[in-house]
């Protein structure tokens, strides 16, 4: 790890002991004593199987949804639209769950995971065509299509994809051909955080090792330059937001096919896909950073809720807590960016050590 | 070290502008270093230097845009309140900067007025303020039409209208940064002769520039700036050149590097009818037609703003051009290889975020030697990485550094490494040595002059005359988009070009080179 990304890990680390100091004194301001409160997080987390494997799931879609946000950064677009592609993706898995049936499992699972990743992919591919062909800002295309979506899953659920009662507003559960399995007995977590992982090295291993890679990191950090010599941007940018907004759609997909209970609801993205920016931003869009930190956000999600159920301090802590990390980590970038203003001349004595220093990154 | 210092004739006291001991810090960068100057009203003094030799930043302080850590600033004698913009224009410092500080949609009147209205509320008197840029306008002939938009008018112009402003507002110490580099030499010497009649009006005024003829041409005495330190001040009519630029770059300069020549080769570059439609404004650019062989530099000379620039994107492919083709032959089998030397290294030729590996694979990444069905080979790349740092001599604390840790010099050898460890048949330099220390100058003309002699055709288009003297063998001149003529060098001055520079808007003949 070079020592500028030593740096920013550092600085990452800080804004989370930080924030977690001033979420302490403000449940100490509440007057409920601090241990309690540390004894409630901590079991909130740790406290017994089926809680860690609640953060676990719920680190899941954190993770594909900060990771999917770190494609397209690298390649200098803005997907805030992660949250509608996980609904588009999640509502495609939930069609392919629901309608194709009498399939093994070993078909019926892929087939729904794909279809998430399609029907995310399907709607970066909408806003990726605004931002090409018509000039719409990325940031704008992405971020309006997510209302749409909200409204029509919403209608989906409540209308033509409703449980035959036609009285709970959501679907039924999925066929148990296209759930996956659970991993751990008597908890939430299911396997699909192994695929998770795989994906999450897979983009990592894409950006660092591969022409591809290399081309997106090139144009997102001269798109000139890039085209200049050989590189087609604007292919690149679409695809970018297209592999991106695809993570997002497993993303999707999980909290459907792997929710306890298997079926559509309205607004079952639960905010996953605009946590998942603060993942990658505390991870400073490094693929591998997401893991990190995404297991640190689910922890978060998961003791703030037991802390509520126990001690009755509002979920909201949670949220400005999350929000605490967020300012401090964009007002310390100056100091992990920090450029050296230093500068050799050519007419300088030292002599480079052009030598290999491991891994590139 | 001893500073030959050559003080003026009257005591301190009398000075227009003093700087007593100003230092300025940016992190571990000390841009300025116990700066002492001082100019006495009727002076020219120039202050010289390299770029990063700290006379951006002394300008900036001096004008109270930026404030000092340490030292004072005095006008008549008066200390400046440091950091405050407003209070050195009134007390009489008139900055004319390289980039023009004009709004390009109001006219002249309208921009010296928005120069003088402090008092908010203050009612707007056009009539009086135009009377009044006339006034001065024809008193030191610097003629100006006030009525019409600036962004309407020739860069020259602008520059007056600048230099006006400074005037109207009383200036009495008048700093001009790099005022040539947006004239043709004509204007500059039209400048040239303004400058001193405002001096003989009782003026100071400081000339910042890194051209040693205006200084000989206009100066009375020069203060050379080093690495953020004053090394000298110097009478300009008791010094040669080469003493300036030695004390400028701190070591023995060739001014002028032997140009080598051989027969020239085959045809490489053929340009036909090349036109781009209202490149600026409702001005189109061309049709230009161009012929270059191997072994020949051909040099494109001509003020900023007549076309070079598009005329470079074009050749590179960068732009589409409107009409006509652009055809380059390879000298060995194959399609033509361009290399592009980019005008603007930081924002076209590098990716400043990313490490030199990256930015030294651009173009060859997708090669079979460097990837194999999409995979990356680390091992090869490193090592033809560390073979191109060594040959071309970039001075980086290792392969995996961000290029914005490097120098401008190094950077610049990067995009050459890039450039022309392909071979290209054909070396496309727009402004190739912008910003680059004396020492990284040579070695660019070094490596262009290599390309040459291995064969390889190149345009070059340079705003710095003197480069495209030294280097070319054909010099185009281009004006208002067009080339108005084609000189061999040995029939080329800077005389003959300044005049065609400036002659070729009238004339905007059609020449084939």
């Amino acid at each position: 790890m070079s020592r500028q990304a030593l740096r920013g890990a550092a600085v990452s680390v800080l804004a989370v002991v930080v924030a977690l100091a001033a979420s302490l004194v403000v449940i100490a301001l509440t007057g409920v004593p601090l241990d309690k409160a540390a004894a409630a997080m901590w079991d909130g987390v740790f406290g017994s199987p089926a809680q860690f494997g609640a953060t676990l799931t719920k680190f899941v879609p954190l993770v594909l949804a900060a990771v999917g946000w770190v494609i397209a950064i690298r390649a200098g677009r803005l997907n805030v639209g992660l949250e509608g592609q996980i609904l588009a993706g999640g509502t495609a898995s939930a069609a392919v769950g629901l309608y194709l049936t009498g399939l093994p499992t070993v078909i019926h699972l892929p087939l729904a995971v794909l279809a998430g990743a399609v029907g995310g992919a399907a709607l970066g591919a909408v806003a990726a065509w605004l931002w090409a062909r018509r000039g719409v800002n990325d940031f704008i295309a992405t971020l309006l299509l997510t209302f749409i979506v909200t409204q029509l899953v919403s209608w989906l659920a409540n209308g033509p994809m409703e449980e035959p009662t036609g009285t709970l507003g959501q679907s039924a559960p999925v066929a148990d051909t296209a759930r996956w399995p659970i991993l751990i007995p008597r908890t939430t977590l299911r396997a699909d955080i192994l695929l998770v992982i795989v994906l999450v090295l897979a983009v990592a291993y894409m950006l660092r090792r591969t022409v591809v890679g290399y081309r997106l990191r090139l144009t997102g950090a001269n798109p000139a330059a890039a085209q200049a010599t050989g590189t087609r941007t604007q292919l690149i940018g679409v695809g970018a937001l297209c592999a991106s907004a695809a993570i997002a759609g497993v993303a999707g997909s999980s909290l459907v096919v792997a929710s306890p209970a298997g079926n559509l609801a309205p607004g079952f993205s639960a905010n996953y896909g605009f946590d998942g920016i603060v993942v990658a931003l505390l991870a400073r869009n490094s693929p591998l950073g997401c893991i990190p930190a995404a297991l640190l956000l689910a922890a978060l999600r998961q003791g703030g809720g037991l802390l509520e159920a126990r001690l009755g301090i509002s979920n909201g802590l949670v949220t400005a807590t999350q929000a605490v990390v967020i300012l401090l980590v964009t007002g310390t970038a100056w100091y992990a960016e920090r450029r050296r203003p230093r500068r050799r001349t050519a007419g300088s004595s030292e002599v480079p050590a052009p030598v290999a220093e491991g891994a590139r990154s | 070290m001893a500073v030959p210092t050559a003080r003026p004739t009257d005591s301190a006291a009398s000075a227009a502008l003093s700087v007593r001991g100003v230092s300025k810090a940016y992190g571990d960068l000390l841009a300025n270093d116990g700066i002492d100057l001082e100019v006495r009203p009727g002076e020219i003094l120039a202050l010289l230097g390299e770029n990063g030799a700290g006379k951006s930043t002394l300008v900036k302080i001096l004008s109270g845009l930026v404030r000092p850590d340490a030292g004072e600033v005095l006008v008549d004698g008066r200390p400046l309140p440091p950091g405050d913009p407003l209070a050195a224009r009134a007390a009489g410092i008139g900055v004319v900067h390289q980039h023009f500080m004009l709004v390009p949609d109001m006219t002249a009147t309208e921009n010296v007025a928005l120069a003088q209205g402090r008092a908010a509320g203050r009612r707007f008197d056009a009539a009086a303020t135009r009377a009044r840029l006339m006034e001065l306008s024809e008193r030191h002939g610097m003629p100006v039409r006030p009525d019409v938009p600036v962004e309407q008018l020739p860069v020259g112009e602008r520059q007056r209208i600048e230099i006006l402003k400074c005037l109207l507002g009383d200036a009495r110490v008048l700093l001009l940064d790099e005022p040539s580099a947006v004239l043709s030499p004509v204007e500059w010497d039209r400048l040239a002769v303004v400058l001193k009649e405002l001096a003989a009006a009782g003026l100071a005024i400081v000339l910042i520039t890194h051209k040693l003829g205006e200084i000989a041409a206009v100066a009375d005495r020069c203060t050379v700036m080093r690495s953020g330190r004053v090394v000298a001040t110097v009478q300009v009519g008791e010094t040669r050149p080469e003493e300036l630029a030695r004390l400028m770059v701190g070591r023995d300069v060739v001014l002028r590097s032997e140009r080598p020549r051989i027969d020239p080769g085959p045809v490489i570059l053929e340009v036909s009818g090349l036109t781009l439609a209202s490149y600026r404004g409702d001005r189109d650019l061309g049709p230009i037609d161009l012929v270059v062989r191997g072994g020949e530099v051909l040099g494109v000379a001509g003020v900023e703003g007549n076309g070079q620039s598009e005329l470079a994107d074009l050749l590179a492919g960068v732009r589409t051009p409107t009409a006509g083709t652009v055809r380059v032959t390879s000298r060995t089998a194959g399609p033509g290889r361009v290399g592009v030397i980019a005008e603007d290294r930081h924002t076209d030729g590098l990716a400043l975020s990313l490490s030199v590996i990256d930015n030294l694979m651009m173009r060859v990444i997708g090669q079979e030697e460097f990837s194999r069905h999409g995979v990356l080979r680390p091992g090869r790349i490193r090592r033809r990485c560390a073979e191109l740092v060594e040959r071309f001599d970039v001075r980086t604390p290792g392969l995996d550094t961000p290029v914005e840790r490097l120098s401008g010099g190094n950077q610049q050898k990067i995009v050459l490494a890039r450039e022309l460890s392909g071979e290209p048949d054909l070396l496309i330099a727009a402004q190739p040595t912008r910003g680059l220390d004396v020492g990284a100058i040579e070695f660019v003309h070094g490596r262009i002059n290599a390309h040459k002699t291995g064969g390889g055709a190149t345009v070059l288009i340079s705003a710095e005359l003197d480069e495209v003297l030294a280097l070319s063998d054909r010099i185009a001149v281009m004006s208002a988009g067009r080339i108005v003529a084609v000189l061999d060098a040995a029939e080329a001055t800077r005389d003959r070009i300044g005049e065609l520079m400036a002659a070729g808007v009238e004339q905007g003949e059609d020449v084939v080179a």
